[in-house]
């Protein structure tokens, strides 16, 4: 009998315990960034971190430049027809991806369709929270195209994976 | 964010017991996390849990970082004599976790990988001799080797 193993099994939590470094979230998304492999995990967070930055500094710039750019994009058309053709292609993904719902029972795909959902949810809000306050112009416009962009390219990503693990099983 | 934020913990616990060494630790976690990001529409299989394949990922990175970081390390030598096996089972129960996880970081390079793989990360004997290329018998000859030290650390705090 192994009474160190038991005791271990016993206590794994506690020996589990361990305080992670200060800063190591961020290192792991420089590290992300360095790589130019930016996976789906953090690609939500860090692109509305950057849409932050540079809606922070198009503020600070704005100003001092004249008063037509800062016209905030409650009703600024450019954005309504970005966003409805970003969104017809989202909710393409999403279609598609509903015929992954059967194999939700492998914990990989669940895991997949948990991330997934979780894209989506930061898309809706980027799109109640972060898109109102944007500015009715290219940098708004940008901003927008960014996180549409980057949002696609993740669930094409998740897409392709649930499509490899479900050949793999079958 | 989500996913790295739940099981960043569990995978640095794995790494850090087998380096011992807080930014090594964290460097191997997050290669790890790189790696399972990549691999897991593509291998990982539903014959365990997602965690159990998660962690082997962290232990085989962990262990990696160890032989590229100390690749003089004196790991198992198979010359060593068998190890009696005294009981020393029992002089562990009145020590607390915290002694026995300091006592652990205080170990050699080898008999550290030994007990993690085998007490914590679920590894037999032929999966750890599999895994560090040595006979099975010189596993548990060091694991039996690498319990006493443990006692020896905690007896001598």
């Amino acid at each position: 009998m192994d009474e160190l193993r038991n005791f271990i099994q016993d206590n794994r939590d506690a020996f589990d315990d361990y305080e992670l470094p200060a800063g190591h979230a961020g290192r792991f998304e420089r590290k992300l960034m360095r790589r130019g492999k930016r996976r789906p995990i953090y690609l939500v967070a860090s692109l509305l971190t950057a849409a932050c930055v540079a809606l922070f500094i198009f503020l600070v710039q704005g100003k001092m430049e004249e008063q037509e750019h800062l016209i905030i994009a409650e009703n600024c058309n450019e954005h309504t027809e970005l966003m409805f053709y970003y969104q017809m292609k989202v909710n393409g993904l999403k279609n598609e991806m509903e015929r992954f719902s059967k194999y939700s029972e492998l914990s990989g795909i669940k895991q997949l369709m948990i991330e997934s959902e979780k894209l989506l949810a930061e898309n809706e809000k980027f799109e109640q929270e972060t898109v109102p306050t944007l500015p009715c112009s290219d940098i708004g416009t940008r901003i927008i195209s960014m996180h549409y962009s980057q949002n696609i390219k993740d669930l094409t990503f998740m897409m392709r994976q649930m499509d490899e693990m479900v050949k793999r099983n079958n | 964010m989500a996913f790295y934020d739940d099981y960043a913990k569990m995978l640095y616990a794995t790494c850090f017991r087998i380096l011992g060494n807080r930014e090594e630790a964290e460097e191997a976690m997050q290669d790890s996390f790189l790696k399972i990001f990549e691999s897991i529409g593509t291998q990982y299989v539903e014959n365990g849990t997602l965690e159990a394949w998660m962690r082997r990922i962290a232990s085989h990175t962990a262990i990696d970082y160890l032989r590229r970081s100390k690749p003089e390390w004196d790991f198992l030598s198979e010359d060593l004599p068998d190890e009696p096996e005294a009981d020393v089972d029992e002089t562990f129960l009145d020590r607390s976790v915290d002694e026995i996880k300091a006592a652990m970081n205080r170990l050699a390079e080898g008999y550290r990988v030994v007990l993690s793989l085998y007490l914590f990360e679920g590894y037999d004997m032929e999966e750890i001799a599999s895994i560090l290329k040595i006979r099975p018998a010189s596993v548990r000859s060091q694991y039996l080797r690498a319990k006493r030290k443990l006692l020896e650390i905690i007896s001598n705090k």
